[in-house]
């Protein structure tokens, strides 16, 4: 929100300077996103009146005829858009040729054909607002034409504040100062109120029924529709230019000035957080305003700003006595779908003003509406329209109950001394505003949740200056929040309320003590055991990446991954529609990112989203040699590299690890058939590794090879124990099967160590051989077995071992290779 | 005869000018049938008086061969290893064999740091799902569905009416539902919001949320805890500011920031992130889903903190890193840098 700083200084009259105000505003919550300087506009500006307006044709230009004043009249061409449609009398900054605007001097220029004599000036290029879009205009008769802009602009500093949606209170220049003044004990001046009423007024309101539910869920029951109501009236008024301070404090506060009447209500709402609408009294009819739940299911309703909404049964709307209106949802919703035909809709209640009871240029009577809206079903209803106004925006915070008549009050005296318009002395205000209620805190409690020792009569005074109501004794605070503080609701809130006054700066600083409860110990393994694999990957010579967990069926479809299931309502861009379901497809395009031929190893930790539900995976990929050729040969990559380097893994991990050959099953779409395998991990089969499909390489532009892998997390623990080394010597044999080509080596051994039993220490494959002196499509595997017992083991034990593995390999067909 | 051998075989030690060769001088007349060994051997068929003076005058003879050999010998090997050793000579300035070198993730290196500062101070580090729901991601953390605060977070929803979690303060919820207070601890992992990509925004980025729940846990505990953090990220110097903020899921709120001897810079305040006292709310939706599950209501009446700050934002003050989405471009040129100390 933005505010300058003289209205501040205006309601806290003893302010410290801007150059102080930063921290402040800090330690009250209300921290300052910038403050703007708006120096006052250089002399050579001049109020000018437009005596006409045109349109260059064939240009963009516009070209436009000012009365100057003293200088007589003058043509402009000008760029600026909607200029051309600028209606006489509209009054504009005028640069006049020889004055400087930060570091151009604008002098005559010729567009188009057009001599212009200086430039319209826009509110940045005057240094006083945000708007570049088009040039700065005022309505007419706000300026005498020739008056030096600097006589009318006085230099400001704009704070632009961050306010937080739980502080409602502070979205008002009023709201501001009230915080600054109790934080720095200083005096308030209120703004000027408003005649007060004397009897009733002429509009006859009615408003809904309490305890509204919507939806027809119980659980979302709304306090109520519109719990408080003023409506007052103003004759006569004389619509036209509000009076240049009100369009300063408006376009400094970032408004744009439209005419009186809608500014007094802009000005009101800036000054005290209280929205109100204004409509054409001549669209009120019979006088009567119905609060009531919309009528017209599915129908139309226009805005003052030329858009039209679709209601429905749950929006509250503002209606004039023309309409039956319905008070209840149950009602709206039995009527719902039954036409109800006519005008008479005067606004979309606390978010915008109908085109029914807009103010028009000869308008003169009003009806000025002052009202305390639900903020739940305003931010419903906004939400659904898409209708984001500074009113709801108010009401969906929570503005102050009380403030209705007197914000009724602040307008009408607003058009009556600027407009000169006639105050009906009544006014109608209805219903029974709900206000916070009081709260019972101990000035221990607050005291301990701070951590912080604060007089309980330093408490009481603090909360004093905020406008709370304290009563009881001794530690026991009986805290009235005042009206506007509709975030204080329980007794947190006061301790909140008591720290932030007193100064968060003043905390002290400890260190709880805890003794944690048992059902927390061991919580962190899975990190631990996750951080272990992270280092020992990146020592193993794979970097780390972090991707993006965003994918695209596009994606999936080209890596074959399987389709994504967890798909965005809302996506963003083309390539982020879905969750990914597997790692590799990221760590593919991380692999992009390398130089063609590099060696690239990657490593990913990271989630994925499949049909069966979010799961943790570690994804690896390698692509060129392990290392590449320099003056010496290198190492060359390849699957037995990738392969070595997960082995080294495992047994960095002291777990077992085998790869199972899939062949004549379903092999991962992501791998090539003949390269894939099943990777256990102590016994568990938890993924897959293997080289990348070429056609996947393909399409990702990946040339030669790829491998990848694949597997859960966490990884499978192991049963653990300490086992005397033995201090046998090992016996060991050699033995070549010959066995068909598609049986793997994986299979031998595991026949062979099935066989053997427990003194069979080892298996290791020494030769691989195809050829000649075997029959075609078979294989020789050569191993070497070692065994070793608990003593040296003699040839009569080991040969019966012998024979009954070779009597295995036999019963499977397969064959001995003899020497 | 005696005196001739010695002065042959001194000599053909001399002109020995390998190893073999002195082993063939050494078999020649020490050997087992060597000439001065055959003429020990002869002395028995000597008459006993002429055999004491011979006998002394031949292991004179053979005490010398013996030293000149035993001499000559380690004048070979240490010739021989010196020829060894020059043949063996390298060039070690040429570059080793091109092994892969690994390294970490810098947002995985900001974390590491931040939760060994935690570690040290006994929390628990957890982890937990990013697909949420909004049960957890914002009513039990007291943004009902009617409150601008959700304003403040654009939500990734998905087809199925869950959503991407918008911080990690769901871990609050569920760590509190399946543990008991009290408890301390810091949770890692991606968060999403709905936002265009610029140099500072990111629709994906990471959080590490804290939560310490027991009895009698005060703000000052809160604010105490920043600070051994700020101590241990950036040293003694660190110190620490809080300001009142408003997170619905706590009350009283707070943003902090830190200020520390910057090395590389301006030393300045810097925002870091969010924190405050756990909500009564959150407690209370947290004994509702426990009693759900058969569980007892433990948590109301507890007091307890929470704290949340990104380490995108810390590794890039840190680091002087521009741009946010150079963490997940994964350019090697780029995370190859974050190797070994970065001081």
């Amino acid at each position: 929100m933005k505010l300058p700083y003289s209205w501040l200084q205006e309601l806290v009259p003893n302010l410290p300077p801007v150059t102080e105000l930063e921290p402040i505003f800090a330690n009250l919550g209300l921290p300052l996103e910038g403050i703007e300087d708006t120096p006052t506009p250089p002399e050579g500006v001049l109020m000018s009146v437009i005596t006409r307006a045109e349109a260059m044709e064939g240009t963009q230009l516009a070209r436009l005829t000012l009365d100057t004043g003293p200088h007589g009249e003058r043509v402009i061409a000008t760029g600026a858009p909607g200029a051309a449609s600028l209606p006489a009398g509209t009054v504009v900054a005028l640069v006049t040729p020889g004055t400087t605007l930060g570091d151009t001097e604008y002098g005559i220029r010729t567009l188009q054909g057009v001599e212009s004599w200086g430039m319209a000036a826009s509110a940045k290029e005057l240094n006083i607002g945000e708007s570049s879009a088009g040039i700065l205009t005022f309505p007419a008769g706000t300026a005498k034409a020739g008056t030096p802009m600097h006589e009318l602009w006085a230099a400001d500093q704009v704070l632009d504040i961050e306010i937080t949606p739980n502080r409602a209170d502070a979205l008002s220049a009023l709201g501001v100062a009230r915080d600054l003044a109790a934080f720095l004990k200083l005096e308030l001046k209120q703004p000027p109120a408003g005649p007060a009423p004397h009897g009733d007024g002429e509009i006859r309101v009615s408003l809904p029924l309490k305890g509204l539910t919507i939806e027809r869920d119980p659980s979302k029951k709304l306090r109520f529709g519109c719990d408080h109501f003023a409506a007052r009236t103003v004759g006569g008024v004389q619509n036209g230019p509000s009076p240049l301070w009100m369009q300063r404090r408006l376009s400094l506060a970032g408004m744009r000035p439209i005419d009186l009447i809608v500014d007094a209500s802009n000005y009101v709402m800036l000054e005290l957080g209280q929205p109100t609408a204004l409509y054409d009294r001549r669209d009120v009819t019979g006088d009567q305003i119905l609060v009531a739940f919309g009528l017209r299911q599915g129908e139309e309703v226009a805005d003052l700003m030329g858009g039209t909404h679709t209601v429905g049964p749950e929006d509250l709307l503002i209606l004039d006595g023309r309409e039956r209106g319905v008070s209840t949802v149950a009602e709206a919703f039995a009527n719902a779908g039954q036409p109800q035909p006519g005008a008479g809709v005067l606004g979309i209640a606390g978010i915008m003003g109908g085109d029914h009871g807009r103010v028009r240029a000869d308008t003169t009577d009003v009806v000025i509406e002052s009202a305390h809206f639900d903020p739940v079903l305003l931010r419903r209803t906004s939400t659904r329209l898409g209708l984001k106004t500074d009113a709801v925006y108010r009401y969906e915070r929570g503005v102050d109950p009380l403030l209705s008549p007197k914000a009724a009050d602040r307008v009408a005296g607003l058009l009556a001394e600027c407009g000169g318009g006639q105050i009906e002395p009544g006014a109608t205000v209805v219903g029974e505003p709900e206000i916070p209620g009081e709260i019972t805190a101990s000035a221990d409690a607050i005291r301990a949740l701070l951590g912080m020792t604060i007089d309980t009569a330093e408490m009481r005074a603090i909360l004093g200056r905020l406008g709370c109501v304290v009563t009881g004794e001794g530690d026991t605070l009986q805290v009235m929040p005042p009206s506007w503080r509709v975030d204080m609701n329980i007794w947190q809130d006061v301790a909140e309320e008591v720290a932030r006054l007193h100064g968060y700066a003043e905390l002290p600083e400890t260190l709880p003590t805890l003794r944690i409860h048992e059902s927390n110990i061991g919580a962190s393994a899975a990190n631990d055991s996750r951080q272990n694999l992270r280092r020992t990957l990146a020592g193993l010579g794979f970097q780390e990446v972090v991707t993006y967990t965003f994918t695209s069926d596009d994606e999936a479809q080209k890596a074959r991954a399987e389709a994504p299931g967890v798909r965005l309502r809302n996506p963003m861009t083309v390539d982020r529609t879905a969750l990914r379901t597997a790692l590799y497809p990221s760590l593919l395009r991380a692999a992009l990112a390398h130089p063609k031929g590099e060696r690239v190893l990657l490593a990913e930790q990271g989630r994925i989203f499949p049909q069966s539900g979010e799961a943790e995976r570690l994804g690896l990929l390698m692509r060129g040699p392990l290392a590449p050729n320099t003056h010496q040969g290198g190492v060359a990559g390849g699957y037995s590299a990738f392969r070595g380097l997960l082995e080294t893994l495992a047994a960095s991990q002291g777990a077992a690890l085998e790869i199972r050959q899939l062949r004549g099953e379903p092999v991962p779409s992501a791998l090539h058939p003949g390269i894939a395998g099943e990777v256990v991990w102590n016994g568990k089969a938890i993924g897959w590794i293997g080289a990348l499909h070429p056609e996947i390489a393909q399409e990702f532009g990946l040339k030669g090879e790829t491998f990848i892998l694949e597997i859960a997390l966490p990884l499978p623990g192991r049963a653990w124990g300490f086992r005397d080394p033995s201090r046998a010597p090992v016996a060991w044999r050699d033995l070549a099967v010959i066995a068909p080509k598609n049986v793997s080596y994986g299979e031998v051994a595991a026949l062979l160590r099935a066989e053997a039993g427990e003194g069979l220490e080892s298996v290791e494959p020494f030769d691989v051989y195809t050829g000649d002196q075997i029959p075609a499509g078979a294989r020789s595997v050569a191993v070497r077995l070692v065994f070793r017992g608990a003593k040296t083991l003699t040839d009569a034990e080991v040969d019966p071992v012998m024979d009954r593995l070779i009597g295995a390999v036999r019963a499977q067909g397969w064959s001995i290779r003899e020497k | 005869m005696t005196e001739n051998h010695q002065q042959e075989a001194l000599e053909a030690i001399a002109q020995a000018d390998t190893l073999d060769g002195l082993q063939a001088v050494k078999t020649k007349y020490v050997g087992k049938s060597g000439l001065v060994t055959k003429e020990l051997g002869a002395l028995g068929k000597l008459p006993p008086e002429e055999r004491k003076a011979r006998g002394a005058q031949i292991n004179a003879v053979r005490q010398a061969i013996d030293a000149a050999l035993t001499e000559r010998e380690t004048t070979l090997k240490r010739a021989a290893l010196d020829a060894r050793l020059a043949s063996e000579a390298i060039d070690v300035t040429l570059p080793g064999l091109p092994l892969p070198a690994g390294g970490l993730h810098p947002i995985n290196r900001v974390y590491d740091d931040l939760t060994r500062i935690y570690e040290r101070l006994g929390y628990a580090v957890i982890e937990g799902p990013e697909v949420e729901d909004e049960h957890h991601n914002f009513e039990a953390l007291n943004v009902p569905w009617y409150h601008p605060a959700r304003d403040l977070q654009d939500t990734f929803w998905l087809e199925d009416g869950r959503l991407l979690r918008t911080h990690t303060s769901p871990m609050q919820i569920r760590y509190m539902v399946d543990h008991e207070p009290a408890l301390k601890i810091v949770v890692r992992g991606k968060v999403y919001r709905y936002e265009a990509t610029d140099a500072t925004h990111e629709a994906m980025f990471h959080q590490l949320e804290g939560l310490v729940v027991g009895d009698g846990i005060s703000m000052a505990d809160l604010k105490g805890t920043i600070a051994e953090m700020a101590r241990g990220l950036y040293g003694p110097s660190a110190k620490v500011r809080f300001q009142p903020s408003y997170y619905p899921f706590t009350e009283p709120g707070a943003d902090f920031a830190v200020w520390w001897e910057n090395p590389r810079g301006e030393s300045k305040w810097l925002e870091l992130g969010g924190c405050g006292m756990v909500h009564p709310n959150v407690f209370k939706a947290v004994d509702d889903l426990r009693e759900a599950e058969g569980k007892p209501r433990v948590y109301e009446g507890k007091t307890g903190f929470a704290f949340g700050l990104g380490p995108e934002r810390i590794a890039m003050l840190k680091y002087g890193i521009p741009d946010i989405r150079y963490f997940y471009a994964n350019d090697p040129r780029v995370l190859g840098q974050f190797r070994g100390e970065l001081g």
